[in-house]
């Protein structure tokens, strides 16, 4: 298969300037993550709050400079480039972005901002634009209307749902859903997700969807990997694999914390011995999440481990497994 | 429990009356003299002074330039509505006339210093590390540097007039300008709207003037407004220091500068531009501090 988007050990640290010292703190937020994105293999990236999933994606997308490595895109990289070379490129590159209250210019109606994606990467008469706008609006269910409001005028679930269509409406390639639908109520949740589904299939879009809610992940995604403090730690091809069948132990404390359907069910939220602290050690040389492993021995304070294929299509990074 | 938690309540609920009582009341009363009536009154004003200046030569009811010296002095009359000067020229045409040049002056004041620090500011701002120091500190060079010195400067090497004069305003008073522009550029440009701007394939070109300048546009406009008025009174203070527009231009400045002598004789000689010149500065700070409110609201 046709490698579509492939990052190599991609880092990105922060500066943080400290007001009495000329040191300048970094804050690492990605730590070296190789990922390779098949076309028509949709990958969901999960992972907690500061995990670096959204910095991931934004490099991904083309959006920010890696501070090592590279990314590609079709074997081009893209990591590195100027806008003006970005451009031609932008065409199958969107993103859906997380924060839909601020994603529009609250100068321009929904329909100005939708027209700006169109106009800068196909030559179309003002009628086509037009009728392009009004099908993916009625696509993502909004009236055909609301191109003339202005993104305030809208709710969040409008503005999430104008936020996908903006990104959707040149039918690219490849798109990074950064949380698209964690800010909608279950019904539309339901209804985007569809939406999303329908479009690959229809377009052949290929998705880095990013999210923090489990249950979504297999509804759109083909491979799932879960992020801990930057960095891989497992990796699941959906079709081979059972998604239960997970071996990290912070995957299985995700999959833990799922809330019970049925009452009887209901646990809580913990393993045992999980030790309940966030602290994420500040070594490269050590397993990022060894403070909060249940399991861990005398290698995971010492070695960092690194992801090896346990079955077919199933990665993990840890030294249990 | 509940009796001690409904008691307090109680208090509260009467508390917020009276507050609301008394922050209504002033409130209206502010709200009437200066936030409501104020800007429309400013705004009618500035529409009054606009007109006069674009219809001086219909409104005037003489040359103000034309000197009748048999005439010289005099007081009102239905000829000369408010008298003569002392070379017995008609002092409300030179008012008339006064406008339209004060306009003229300040707008293209105005003009220049937009024109020199919108682009310096947006580059400075949205380009930042580098670009931005560097601009940034020919900009504190600018600060630096007071006008009326720079004035003297500049009219004792090229010679006083109302060219050199707006030159020399322009060329000192940009710096503050490019500052504040700058810093909402940078602001700007931190909003998840230029990101996905650039998501949308747009160039530097189009991030800079159709996202970022379209959304500082109206804060530019009420500073705008808002120094036309300090700008009028510069112009009269240097025409009336001798180095703006040259006598015998009929400009508000050159009317008190030429009066001053008969402060005690006549003293209405020097009231009646200064009135003028209160009017105007007002009327335009009071439309800026409107369309302030108006738009921060």
């Amino acid at each position: 298969m046709e490698v579509l988007a492939e990052t190599l050990n991609i880092r990105k640290s922060y500066e943080k300037q400290n007001l009495f010292s000329k040191k300048k703190e970094k804050v690492p937020a990605v730590n070296g993550v190789s990922l390779k994105i098949q076309k028509g293999c949709s990958v969901g990236l999960v992972g907690e709050s500061g995990s670096g999933k959204s910095t991931l994606g934004r490099m991904m997308a083309g959006l920010e400079t890696p501070t090592e490595g590279q990314v590609l895109f079709r074997g081009q990289s893209i990591s590195n480039i100027s806008l003006r070379k970005m451009r031609p490129l932008r065409r199958n590159i969107q993103m859906i972005f997380q924060n839909s209250s601020s994603v529009f210019d609250p100068s321009y109606t929904i329909g100005e901002s939708i027209a700006e994606v169109i106009k800068n990467s196909e030559k179309v008469s003002k009628k086509e634009c037009l009728g392009k706008i009004e099908t993916i609006l009625e696509q993502v269910g909004l009236d055909t209307s609301y191109a003339q409001r202005y993104p305030k005028e809208l709710s969040g679930g409008q503005r999430q749902r104008a936020n996908i269509a903006r990104a959707l409406v040149l039918h690219p390639e490849f798109v990074v859903c950064d949380e698209p639908v964690s800010s909608l109520d279950y019904s539309l949740r339901k209804q985007v997700l569809t939406l999303l589904n329908d479009l690959r299939n229809k377009f052949g879009i290929t998705y880095l969807f990013i999210t923090h809610d489990l249950n979504c992940v297999p509804y759109v995604c083909d491979i799932m990997a879960i992020m801990y403090a930057g960095k891989i730690v497992e990796q699941i091809d959906l079709k081979n694999n059972s998604m239960q069948n997970t071996l990290h132990p912070y995957t299985s404390l995700l999959f833990s914390c799922i809330p019970a359907k049925v009452p009887a069910e209901r646990k809580k939220c913990t393993i045992e011995s999980i030790i309940d602290t966030t602290v994420i050690p500040d070594s490269n040389h050590c397993c990022r999440f060894f403070l909060r492993c249940p399991h861990y021995t005398e290698r995971c304070i010492n070695e960092e481990p690194l992801l090896k294929e346990v079955a077919n299509g199933h990665f993990v990074a840890c030294h249990i497994v | 429990m509940d009796e001690d938690d409904e008691h307090m309540m109680q208090i509260k609920i009467q508390a917020i009356k009276k507050l609301n009582v008394w922050f209504r009341s002033s409130n209206g009363i502010i709200n009437r003299i200066f936030t409501q009536k104020a800007p429309v009154f400013g705004l009618v004003i500035v529409a009054l002074i606009i007109f006069i200046a674009i219809a001086a030569s219909v409104i005037a009811p003489n040359d103000p330039l034309k000197v009748n010296m048999s005439m010289r002095l005099e007081g009102p009359s239905s000829l000369y509505w408010l008298g003569t000067d002392n070379l017995g020229r008609c002092i409300a045409s030179r008012l008339i006339w006064g406008a339209r040049m004060s306009l003229i002056y300040s707008l293209c004041v105005l003009g220049l210093m937009m024109v020199i620090s919108i682009p310096i500011g947006l580059l400075s701002g949205y380009a930042g590390g580098r670009v931005d120091t560097f601009i940034m500190r020919v900009t504190d060079i600018f600060l630096s540097l007071p006008t009326f010195l720079m004035a003297l400067a500049i009219a004792g090497t090229l010679g006083p007039s109302a060219k050199n004069m707006i030159i020399a305003m322009a060329s000192v008073w940009w710096s503050s300008y490019a500052r504040i522009i700058r810093g909402m550029a940078m602001q700007m440009k931190q909003q998840d709207f230029i990101l996905a701007a650039k998501a949308a394939a747009c160039t530097h070109s189009q991030i800079i003037f159709r996202h970022i300048l379209r959304n500082i546009a109206s804060p530019i406009i009420i500073m705008a407004t808002l120094e036309i008025g300090s700008i009028i009174l510069a112009i009269a203070s240097f025409s009336f220091i001798g180095l703006g527009a040259q006598p015998p231009t009929p400009e508000w400045g050159i009317m008190l500068s030429d009066s001053k002598e008969f402060i005690q004789t006549q003293p209405q000689l020097m009231i009646y531009p200064g009135i003028a010149i209160i009017i105007t500065v007002m009327a335009f700070n009071l439309l800026g501090e409107g369309l302030k409110n108006a738009i921060q609201d």
